[in-house]
């Protein structure tokens, strides 16, 4: 299996008010549970099933994913900038196992 | 004559997968796995609604959704149903005065037919979001938008599907 590995991209500076874009990609084959291997055994169900972005402890956009959500979960979103801070971007799968990662925000 | 180099071509390393994965399920594969998926028992608390009729209704809960200010993006065909890139976007709505709390995708012939929901906030600063789904075949995609005085919004696309995608 692959490594999951999250990856964001968000501004680094930004002005009070602007509407600005984020992407997120995780890899993560999200196992639909469904599928067969070659002998027709059922290849088990590994999804991620959520995922969160907050800016200074604040979630303001969360995903809920079920299976159809195609292999290494994409998301471009939003977000109204309040002013300088901190993102935390956090996937979290059926397990309980979770990945994040952290991004700064400087208001200029 | 000098034969020219041939150019490699730019495959971004996603994409290489999924052809990878969709070739695979090619090969005789996927028919057996949409006949199997009718009977599929979900084992899991977060599976929904096997048919999107009853999916639709856990969240408009007998509400009538209006057909306006939502937009649902897809391709008119879809080479490959593993990767098919969706965007919602009730941005319309929103210079309207309507705060959108969440939007929401159903793909209705998909062995599970709730594919996902988005929640925003006062933070959002604009009510879309793109991502990428799976169809099993040529399907209508139904968006919806939940608004914060507790009325829907719906919008819905036709996708045709060369590939189908595995799973639901």
């Amino acid at each position: 299996m692959t490594k999951v590995r999250p990856k964001v991209r968000v501004p680094k500076t930004a002005k009070v008010g602007d509407v600005v874009k984020i992407k997120t990609l995780i890899s993560h084959r999200m196992e639909s549970g469904i599928r067969k291997d070659k002998k027709g055994n059922v290849i088990p169900r590994d999804i991620i099933q959520s995922f969160e972005a907050q800016f200074e402890g604040e979630p303001f956009f969360s995903v809920d994913m079920h299976p159809a959500i195609s292999a290494d979960p994409y998301f471009a979103f939003y977000f109204k900038v309040p002013g300088s801070g901190e993102f935390t971007f956090i996937w979290r799968d059926e397990k309980g196992q979770n990945w994040s990662l952290k991004r700064k925000l400087a208001v200029s | 004559m000098k034969t020219k180099t041939k150019t490699k071509p730019h495959i971004h390393i996603m994409d290489r997968r999924h052809f990878i994965i969709g070739a695979g399920l090619a090969g005789g594969q996927i028919a057996a796995i949409l006949a199997n998926a009718p009977s599929f028992k979900i084992d899991t608390a977060h599976a929904r609604a096997k048919d999107y009729k009853s999916a639709l209704q856990e969240v408009l809960k007998g509400a009538t959704p209006s057909q306006e200010l939502l937009s649902i993006k897809m391709p008119e065909i879809a080479e490959n149903g593993n990767v098919v890139s969706v965007t919602l976007d009730a941005s319309a709505a929103q210079q309207q005065g309507k705060n959108i709390n969440a939007l929401y995708v159903f793909a209705t012939e998909n062995p599970w037919p709730y594919v996902a929901t988005f929640k925003l906030s006062k933070l959002s600063g604009q009510p879309s979001v793109t991502s990428r789904m799976r169809l099993a075949r040529s399907q209508k995609v139904i968006a919806l938008a939940a608004v914060d005085d507790g009325s829907f919004l719906l919008a819905e696309t036709f996708v045709k599907v060369t590939i189908g995608g595995c799973g639901g």
